[in-house]
């Protein structure tokens, strides 16, 4: 893990690991699609919920939206019945002990993330958040008012939100891991391998001024 | 006298996102990411029922070949339970429940 990444400067959170170490996922499907998280590095805490994702449902959008401080405390209380206890990088709360508890723990829920700032920050990342490809602010308006993918009921309402990340969806469709073709479970793996650098590499800001980097250049130091 | 009509439990649609089949090993690594965080080896389904056409199966015709759990903090969340491992035939008869092949 990278200590130094911080969601206060998305910028330098492209092609890194992530500094959200912490992730309750409220919702899921084959990996978080909303919920509350906290960066490890500042503590800021987040309502986040997923804009839009790929074929695969491995590079995810996200809105983040910010909570007030004691929200990641809050949380964990109102959840503090939930099964299976709290485990990390990401946590589902499954099971409740009974229906009241359930709706108890969700009335609680609902009020801490009604204090939720309106949306600033957009983040790509991948699968269960283990990576972020791209990250970057955005005026509230363009963000507050947008579906989340989830919710969307017309399919032409979907929004491709990878370019406004300087990410392209049709190079995260284009591996064929979901199309057998005749290929090995190697040839599978390479492809996929592919897929995840060239997210990497559209993610990365990296611009030598020269014809070859320096080496401050390449460790990225001012 | 007549017989209390017996109340038969609606079938529930759920629903894989993704038209294309998905192979051995993208199962094969959803169910075991799953199984880390959920306790359970098996890819997600939800039970509510978009308003654009989705590969989509009864529920009581996927619980004919695989456990179907409801999971999760969202209520219409499920998890399609796959056996270890998922071998090629597995694939295959989830991909055909989900209309894709």
């Amino acid at each position: 893990m990278n200590s130094m990444v911080c969601c206060q400067n998305p910028e330098a959170l492209s092609n890194s690991a992530s500094p959200f170490t912490k992730i309750i996922a409220l919702d899921f499907y084959d990996g978080p699609t909303g919920g509350i998280l906290r960066c490890e590095t500042c503590h800021t805490v987040y309502q986040f919920d997923m804009l839009d994702w790929d074929d695969h449902h491995q590079v995810r959008v996200f809105r983040l939206r910010v909570l007030p401080e004691n929200s990641w405390e809050k949380s964990l209380q109102a959840l503090e019945e939930a099964e299976p206890r709290p485990q990390w990088p990401v946590w589902a709360p499954c099971k409740w002990p009974s229906v009241h508890a359930r709706e108890e723990a969700n009335t609680k829920l609902s009020k801490i993330l009604a204090q939720a700032k309106p949306a600033e920050l957009l983040v790509a990342w991948l699968g269960y958040g283990e990576r972020i490809l791209a990250a970057r602010k955005f005026p509230p308006k363009e963000l507050d008012m947008e579906p989340a993918w989830l919710t969307v009921d017309d399919k032409s309402k979907f929004r491709d939100w990878f370019p406004m990340l300087g990410l392209s969806k049709e190079k995260a469709n284009g591996s064929s891991v979901e199309n057998n073709g005749g290929k090995t479970d190697r040839q599978k793996e390479q492809q996929e391998a592919l897929r995840q650098f060239q997210n990497l590499a559209d993610a990365s800001r990296f611009k030598s001024e020269g014809p070859y980097p320096t080496r401050d250049e390449l460790h990225e130091r001012p | 006298m007549s017989s209390p009509t017996a109340i038969q439990p609606i079938d529930e649609i759920l629903t894989r996102f993704g038209d294309a089949p998905e192979s051995v090993q993208k199962l094969a690594e959803d169910a075991a990411k799953a199984e880390a965080v959920l306790g359970l080896h098996g890819v997600s389904v939800t039970a509510k029922t978009p308003r654009w056409s989705a590969p989509a199966a009864k529920r009581s015709d996927v619980e004919k070949h695989f456990s179907v759990h409801n999971t999760g903090s969202d209520p219409m969340h499920r998890t399609v339970e796959l056996p270890r491992p998922v071998t090629q035939e597995v694939a295959d008869l989830f991909n055909r429940l989900f209309g894709r092949i």
